[in-house]
């Protein structure tokens, strides 16, 4: 462990003089562009003597104005017996020019009441950042997270879990950006990390190192690679259980970017390794994963007004454990994406093409193959100023093969079509009109003969008009209906065929009274029915009703705001619906339910003379419904913000 | 003129092959008529109905059916004490729950267990007045080991807050589950850590 700590703190102290010799280099040469540099004017953001030596490249601005930004937010929401209150503190202290201090904490409290129980979850954050020069920065960054959910609290089964992290670190990074288009990044970080969960314990240390090139040779092109390493030692206790787990990670990245006119050409590619040791059940769990992907993407102006899209994308990603073999796994994937867009006059015209296939192994009977294709042409035109209409249709195949078939019967394949319409028409200034029409079929196909009776269609057919009229003394009227039918077919057992249908049939009235008054009424009525769609003794497919039911909802507003400073809100919502059953075509009522609540909000948003701001709000809500949890339901939500700058 | 009429009527020859259907991809035929039975699956009009679908789904292993029972949005919440008590790996099995690691971890439950039977009773009643409400459902999962260890029967307790949705045609599904542990629970894992142990 120590060999871990002195190895990070070398490194650290290592690249920071190494950084700042660079920051002094580029000085003497000029080379520098990242602000503003120069050793001079810069003494009250730093005691050079405290450090050392005097840094040649440090921020030359004038004398530092320490600011220090609190800002508190407190949320309290009360329903179906939890409480939860939410305290959010963060500050920012700029102290000097070059050196700052984030903190922050997070405090969230849930308590339900009824199962007696108390869930709490905490986050503490603080850093402190010190801007050596331009190009180098070193911080100290102390995270806390800690969760506990206590059920049954002070009873004798009472049972209670915890989970406490604490990481602190401490890091240095380095940014250039050169003149010749080379940018180049680094940072290592070295810290300690303590973990604490049911009955295991860990301490240990942890480093990190991440590094980056980025190279623009010239405008239209441009190639970024980096490398990141997390390593972690850990010294483990679970039980009898003592260990020494140790982490490490590798993370490759490399990007060519390429353009020429209105074409394109993107390369892509990624890999990642690592290895991890944690305790399980008294043992140490050893796993490791490989992931590896990699992109190109083309994009090609044709001729003029045709363009193409074409990119593939290959992923592999496999897991293997030590102990929980049954876990491991590898899943990999390619993709082809093709893109064909035409723009004449008024219309424009897509096609989407995309075919993919994906491996899973996961050594046991779920192996197998996934193939998808779709295929999608989107047709877009405006006719004049006021109308323009959308065309969609789409197709889709996704199968399943296994390779045991044998011991799993599950092959599958679920075809998707559908077709969409939306037309938009303003016939008159304030006059807007919609139609949106749909025509959508899902085919299920079971393909072994022990689950082939599973097959099904489903289709559903639905047409939308509606309209909104805005009148001159601030008045708004709109109405739509909504008619749709959702059909099921077996493919095997046609006595399962079924049928919904339903009416919707929306209103909406609205009145701006004054500048900030404003009142708004809506409703909407529903008519459903459902029953069994299947085939006479003349083979003729009908239509026999089960159940029917009906709702109408109706809801009213008001807001107002009060001098820009204050606004209230009230909402009244009335419910009701009605069910019946049909049997042998005679109709028979089932039940009747009734829902009412009314919502009040106020919010308040005031700035003080000394730039301290405060918003507030608090809400309420009181339901009566028919359901016993919904009869005389009230739900509060409470929050207040205030931020403040101190100079 | 004459490319800009070629591409229209390239376009509206493939708008029509959509409407067409079935000549750019088509599904594979079955094997043969089905020798099983067919899952039991009743169109979820009501949130009942979705826990019946879901309960012949699991003892039927129909991953097609169970996942018909969860909207495209699906999330898991593990019981928060789970979620801790799993320690460095907490992340790796429960974190970004959707319905694509729902659909492989319930596929490996089906793999790697056997005579699987799930029963449902109701804590507290949907009010489905709503387009989107809640029930809680207490449930035990009883499965039958397969492979090395045959014949060992396990069982999962606990409580569920289901969280569903109705589409624009009246159909419920689940879109948001809340596992909890529950008094009756005693040594009997939760729902939530069998699929953590079968999330790959």
């Amino acid at each position: 462990m120590r060999f871990g700590y002195s190895t990070a703190l070398c490194l650290i102290l290592a690249l920071s003089l190494c950084a700042s010799l660079a920051g002094a280099q580029d000085d003497d040469l000029g080379g520098g562009e990242t602000g503003s540099e120069g050793a001079e004017g810069s003494g009250e953001a730093i005691e050079p003597g405290s450090l050392g030596r005097p840094f040649q490249n440090a921020p030359s601005q004038g004398p530092s104005r320490p600011e220090f930004r609190p800002t508190y937010r407190l949320k309290y929401g009360h329903d179906l017996d939890v409480s939860t209150w939410d305290h959010d503190f963060r500050m920012d202290y700029q102290i000097t020019e070059r050196l700052k201090l984030n903190a922050s904490s997070s405090i969230l409290l849930k308590e339900n009441d009824v199962l007696k129980r108390m869930n709490r979850r905490e986050n503490w954050k603080a850093a402190l950042n010190f801007g050596v020069t331009s190009a180098v920065d070193m911080g100290l960054r102390l995270n806390r997270n800690r969760q506990i959910d206590i059920r049954n609290e002070g009873k004798p089964n009472e049972t209670r879990s915890f989970r406490d992290n604490e990481t602190v670190k401490l890091t240095t990074s380095y940014k250039k950006t050169h003149l010749t288009g080379l940018e180049t990044t680094l940072s290592v970080s070295a810290g300690l990390e303590k973990n604490e969960y049911a009955d295991v314990r860990s301490v240990g240390n942890t480093q990190s190192i991440d590094g980056g090139l980025k190279f623009t040779p010239m405008e239209n092109l441009s190639a970024d690679f980096g490398y990141s390493g997390q390593h972690s030692l850990l010294d483990t206790e679970q039980g009898s259980l003592q260990s020494k787990d140790e982490s490490v990670g590798h993370n490759m990245r490399g990007s060519i970017k390429y353009s020429w006119g209105d074409q394109s050409l993107d390369f892509g590619l990624r890999r990642s390794s690592s290895e991890k040791d944690y305790p399980k059940l008294e043992q140490t769990e050893h796993r490791e994963q490989e992931r590896e992907s990699a992109g190109v993407t083309g994009e090609f102006a044709i001729v003029e007004n045709l363009g193409a899209k074409i990119s593939y994308d290959y992923s592999r990603d496999r897991s293997f454990y030590t102990i929980e073999t049954s876990r491991d796994s590898d899943l990999k994937s390619r993709v082809v994406d093709a893109r064909l867009s035409y723009e004449v006059a008024k219309t424009q015209l897509s096609v989407e093409l995309r075919s993919g296939k994906d491996r899973k192994e996961y050594f046991s009977t779920q192996s197998g193959n996934t193939y998808s294709k779709s295929l999608a042409a989107t047709a877009t035109r405006s006719f004049g100023d006021r109308m323009n209409a959308t065309l969609v249709g789409r197709s889709s195949l996704h199968s399943h093969h296994f390779d045991d078939t044998e011991a799993n019967d599950q092959d599958r394949d679920l075809f998707a079509e559908e077709v969409n319409l939306t037309v938009n028409y303003n016939p008159a200034k304030h006059l807007r009109a919609t139609l949106t029409a749909s025509i959508k079929e899902d085919q299920l196909v079971y393909i072994r003969t022990s689950r082939s009776g599973d097959s099904k269609t489903t289709q559903t057919y639905r047409v939308r008009p509606g309209f909104t009229r805005e009148f001159e003394n601030g008045v708004t009227f709109g109405q739509s209906y909504e008619l749709s039918a959702d059909y099921t077919f077996y493919r095997y057992n046609r006595d399962s065929n079924f049928l919904i249908r339903n009416l919707v049939v929306s209103t909406t009235v609205g009145w701006t009274a004054r500048s900030g008054l404003s009142l708004s009424a809506d409703h909407r009525y529903r008519a459903q029915d459902e029953g069994s769609y299947v085939e006479d003794e003349n083979g003729v497919e009908r239509y026999g009703r089960n159940s029917e039911r009906d709702d109408h909802t109706m809801g009213l507003s008001v807001r107002h705001k009060i001098a820009d400073l204050i606004s209230i809100e009230v909402t009244q919502t009335f419910g009701v619906q009605q069910k019946w059953t049909v049997e042998e075509g005679v109709r028979s009522f089932s039940w009747r339910r009734t829902d009412t609540s009314i919502t009040g909000r106020a919010s308040l948003d005031y700035t003080f003379e000394g730039g301290a701001t405060l918003s507030a709000s608090i809400s309420k809500t009181s339901r009566d419904a028919t359901r016993i949890a919904e009869s005389q339901r009230e739900i509060w939500r409470a929050s207040v913000t205030i931020n403040r700058t101190f100079f | 003129m004459a490319r800009k009429s070629t591409v229209i009527a390239a376009f509206l020859i493939l708008v029509a092959v959509f409407l067409e259907g079935g000549c750019v991809f088509s599904p594979r035929e079955p094997d043969g008529p089905p020798e099983g039975g067919q899952t039991e699956w009743e169109t979820p009009i009501t949130t009942e109905i979705v826990l019946r679908n879901l309960k012949a789904a699991i003892e039927g292993e129909s991953i097609s059916n169970y996942l018909d029972c969860y909207t495209d949005d699906f999330t898991f919440i593990v019981d928060p004490q789970d979620y801790l008590d799993a320690g460095q790996e907490a992340e790796q099995r429960y974190g970004d729950w959707t319905k694509d690691v729902e659909q492989q971890a319930t596929n490996n439950i089906f793999a790697q267990w056997q005579d699987i039977e799930v029963t449902f009773e109701n804590f507290e009643p949907p009010d489905e007045s709503l387009d989107e409400t809640y029930r809680q459902e207490d449930y035990v999962l009883s499965l039958v080991t397969l492979g090395s260890v045959p014949n060992l029967t396990v069982i999962y307790r606990g409580r569920a807050l289901l969280w569903m949705r109705r589409s624009d045609t009246g159909r419920w599904a689940i879109f948001r589950w809340e596992d909890q542990r529950t008094e009756s629970t005693g040594a009997a894992q939760t729902w939530g850590v069998l699929r953590g142990d079968s999330r790959q």
